[in-house]
């Protein structure tokens, strides 16, 4: 009797824990509902989207008080601080290390000299200083300034430019260097490029020029890591601290090269004195970093975690729009039934963007926004009035989804839906939606590495989720999922279509006009090729004591670049 | 004895062995593509083949297989990592003594707790102590350790300001890690010495001991605990091999830069000589805590020793 009343206490104590453990959650976690909840209005602490990340900035109006900030703490996604690797640490190595630009503003805006010297060149299609190039020539030449020095007093000069460009294509993660014949310093201060055809792809200068930092030769050759756990650069940070895996601290470099104020781009501002820059991967753990001033600011949270920051007398919740988009591919391969195009118009007519954000937005904050061409306004070539066109992607119809589907013949036969397992919660909505039309569809869920493997089989998948995204232009994302170049003479989804290639062909062209573009998204909702869904909304948690922040070209957080005031 | 071990030995070296051949092939056939996942989903086939063509792996199954097995066993050369470039043994040294701490500290405590209470259990067994130190282990076993951190980095890090949620610097960073780590082993620890004490505690041999007239200390600690010791010692040893590989939860939740941390983003990452390397390594060290257990056995009960060394004994015969 006396045991069955123990166990009888022990498993009550049991479940009280647990329950009690769940119930504390305060909404740095959050499961997305199912897709049968009706759409719910925003809740009244909604975060703003801004108008672009030109507008990315705590308070617009925010000028630079010039206070410099002793210090500051912030959480790193990624650790590799090697210059070499375009994966990288890229708050640190921006901030240790210079190319030869870098964007005005951020994604899309345009490319200011930084180590480029600005008072020579200029003589190119793009009107960029401290570059020729002579049209219908392979030849593109830079020219640099003769006072750079980087960290340890070490001089640049073209030669190490050269020696920079090559160690960045030998290390191998950089692509659409495969034009590229060679580099050669002609002179100190003068660096030739050589292509085996000329760069007439919209962002294939970019791709190069923004891809690479500058560092020499010496301070690379005395580098006991080969800059892997320390640097030198010619950035306005040096790194004094790296614990692998765990922490690098930067701080103020004494004596930067760049002393004329007019010509120090926004990227080469030093406002924090010494900045630490902590590994934490989780958002979790990022929320609870922050909540217990291990972290001063987390640099990029998924908004649906912001929900313990807003109305915070410590922290001011930033948004900022994610340069990527979330995105639907329908199989046009033989194999699959979705090569029908009434098929994949039933499916489309099935979803409806605007739903599917409402949902993902019920946690009471604005984390997602639909779609309405491939593609938003964070591009500069993107075009407004797709927003307004009527097509499958802006309309949903469950009518037409019905009239289509019987037009294409489908029986009910299981559509297979590939998926990584970790964007589940879109995922399941759509699945939701779509067997809400009447259709069958089975999730096949993996690992983002394994989905990659079964991609490639026109077999294997009806529809796949995906997401891509591009620090230049929108015509990079049209690229990066529908280029046959990069899938073996198809796209993504297996399209095989000559018309569809001259299109794109158009689009990407650095010459290519609003025209070429929306030939392009008309002949591909023509035909249903491409189905945008939605695109995110990312956040940054800041201190008060940030008053504008400024992001790069790969949406980093600067922190020398950030305007602080005191207090 | 030192017959033993060398055999012994040699015996790590066909395991090790085993276990390079067998990861190898498991890695050869998993799904996924490094070069992929290294270039990026923009990168053309063309980028993929060339970046696979330079580490070998556009290569047959035999090929990379011999280069790999040359390698490692007679250039001693685990490669390097694919992301960062750097060498595995050199980034595996680097986080091993942390990883090494954190076990190590975890399993003190189990032991420093665990026997301790467990020998207290049975000693009061069926009092209300042990029924309180019952609830409390099988409470311990049944948390999940990760669950138990995460509310710890709540209570004590967002809330009460009291201990650092994350990363490494000053104890204080160890304090969470620890006590999230050991809390189950100590469960566990307790439940196993009970069970083993109870076994012996009512031994003949104890009997006559007390008859004897022997206190209550010696024939607990010189006469009972080491005849309880064989269980407890699978215990530890079990425990002391996943000082390395088992805390990698541990390591995520808290941010720890240690080795498990290091093999999960290899995993991720399909780094093949990250996680080629590291589970070579997690091999050898199981295999070498093995022997280390079974020569305590040895230590801790003479007649397995008289086994161990009649069994020398018997193989150099045969070789005779």
């Amino acid at each position: 009797m006396k045991k069955k009343a123990l166990s009888l206490v022990l498993v009550i104590a049991m479940l009280a824990t647990m329950l009690a453990a769940c119930g504390s959650n305060n909404g740095a976690a959050q499961t997305t509902p199912a897709a049968t909840a009706a759409p719910t209005a925003a809740a009244p602490n909604e975060v703003t989207l801004p108008e672009g990340n030109n507008d990315a900035v705590v308070s617009a109006d925010a000028e630079n008080t010039n206070y410099i900030l002793p210090e500051l703490t912030f959480d790193l996604g990624q650790f590799n601080i090697n210059p070499l690797a375009m994966r990288g640490a890229g708050q640190v190595t921006y901030a240790v290390y210079e190319m030869l630009y870098a964007t005005e503003n951020g994604i899309g805006t345009p490319m200011t000299p930084v180590l480029a010297d600005a008072n020579r060149g200029g003589n190119n299609s793009m009107g960029l200083k401290g570059m020729d190039h002579e049209a219908g020539t392979t030849e593109y030449t830079f020219y640099i300034y003769d006072y750079i020095t980087d960290a340890a007093g070490n001089k640049i000069t073209a030669s190490d430019v050269v020696f920079s460009f090559e160690q960045t294509r030998d290390y191998k993660q950089v692509t659409g260097w495969g034009d590229i014949e060679k580099w050669e310093a002609v002179d100190d201060t003068t660096v030739k490029m050589t292509t085996t055809r000329e760069l007439t792809k919209k962002g294939e200068i970019e791709n190069i020029l923004l891809r690479c930092y500058i560092f020499s030769e010496k301070a690379f050759n005395d580098s006991p890591s080969g800059f892997t756990t320390d640097g030198c650069g010619t950035g306005p940070y040096i790194i004094t601290d790296f614990v692998q895996d765990a922490s690098v601290t930067c701080e103020t470099r004494e004596g930067y090269w760049q002393t004329n104020a007019d010509l120090r781009p926004r990227s080469a501002e030093a406002n924090v004195q010494k900045f630490v820059a902590v590994c934490i991967t989780d958002n979790n753990t990022k929320v609870t970093a922050a909540q217990s001033g291990d972290i001063d600011m987390i640099s990029n949270l998924v908004t649906t975690a912001v929900g313990p920051f807003l109305n915070n007398d410590q922290f001011n919740v930033h948004s900022f729009a994610a340069n990527g988009i979330h995105y639907l591919d329908l199989n046009c391969s033989p194999d699959s039934i979705m090569s029908n195009p009434d098929m994949r118009m039933a499916i489309y007519y099935a979803i409806s963007n605007e739903n599917l954000a409402n949902i993902l937005n019920a946690v009471g904050v604005t984390a997602y926004y639909p779609l309405t061409a491939f593609g938003h306004n964070l591009f500069s070539d993107y075009q407004e009035k797709w927003d307004t066109e009527v097509n499958y992607v802006t309309e949903y119809n469950l009518e037409k989804s019905k009239e289509y589907a019987a037009k294409a013949g489908y029986n009910g036969e299981t559509l297979y839906f590939l998926n990584a397992n970790d964007t589940s919660g879109i995922v399941e909505n759509l699945q939701n939606m779509l067997i809400n039309a009447g259709f069958n569809v089975e999730l096949k869920s993996y690992d983002r590495n394994t989905v990659t493997s079964y991609l490639g089989d026109s077999t294997a998948w009806d529809l796949y989720y995906n997401m891509t995204n591009s620090s230049d232009y929108m015509t990079s994302l049209w690229s990066h999922a529908m280029d046959p170049a990069a899938f073996g003479g198809h796209t993504e989804n297996f399209i095989v279509d000559e018309r569809f290639n001259e299109l794109l062909s158009n689009a990407l062209n650095v010459n290519s006009t609003a025209e070429d573009l929306d030939a392009f998204w008309q002949y591909s909702v023509e035909n249903g090729y491409l189905y945008p869904l939605v695109r995110a909304v990312n956040s940054m948690i800041l201190p008060k004591t940030i008053s504008n922040v400024w992001l790069n070209d790969k949406n980093n957080f600067m922190p020398g670049a950030a305007y602080y005031t005191e207090g | 004895m030192w017959r033993y071990i060398v055999q012994r030995l040699l015996w790590l070296v066909v395991i090790l062995l085993c276990v390079s051949v067998l990861i190898f092939t498991i890695l050869f056939f998993v799904p996924g593509d490094p070069a992929e996942i290294a270039l990026g989903a923009e990168s053309t086939l063309d980028e993929r083949y060339e970046w696979r063509d330079e580490y070998g792996l556009n290569d047959s199954y035999l090929e990379q297989l011999g280069k790999y097995l040359y390698n490692t066993f007679l250039r001693f050369d685990l490669g390097k990592s694919y992301s960062n470039k750097t060498p595995v043994v050199r980034e595996f040294g680097a986080r091993l003594p942390r990883t090494l701490g954190l076990g190590l500290l975890c399993l003190s405590i189990n032991i420093i707790l665990g026997i301790p209470l467990g020998i207290t259990c049975a000693l009061h067994r069926n009092t209300f102590l042990d029924h309180l130190l019952t609830v409390l282990s099988m409470l311990g076993m049944c948390m999940p350790g990760f669950w138990l951190a995460l509310l710890m980095q709540q209570f004590f890090g967002a809330k009460l300001h009291f201990l650092p949620v994350m990363g490494v610097g000053s104890w204080k960073h160890w304090v969470m890690p620890v006590i999230a780590g050991s809390i189950s082993g100590v469960a566990g620890n307790v439940r196993q010495t009970r069970s083993a004490v109870l076994e012996t505690i009512r031994a003949d041999f104890i009997t006559t001991a007390r008859a004897k007239g022997v206190p209550e200390n010696n024939i607990i600690y010189k006469h009972m605990l080491p005849n309880a010791l064989i269980p407890i010692l699978s215990l530890l040893g079990g425990a002391f091999g996943h000082v390395i590989s088992g805390t990698v939860i541990i390591e995520t939740v808290f941010t720890f830069p240690g080795v498990g941390m290091y093999m999960l983003t290899g995993t991720q990452a399909r780094d093949y000589p990250v996680i080629r390397g590291c589970v070579l390594i997690l091999a050898a060290f199981s295999a070498f805590v093995v022997l280390l257990v079974d020569l305590a056995y040895g230590m801790v009960d003479p007649r397995i020793k008289a086994q161990y060394v009649s069994y020398s004994k018997k193989s150099k015969k045969e070789v005779e």
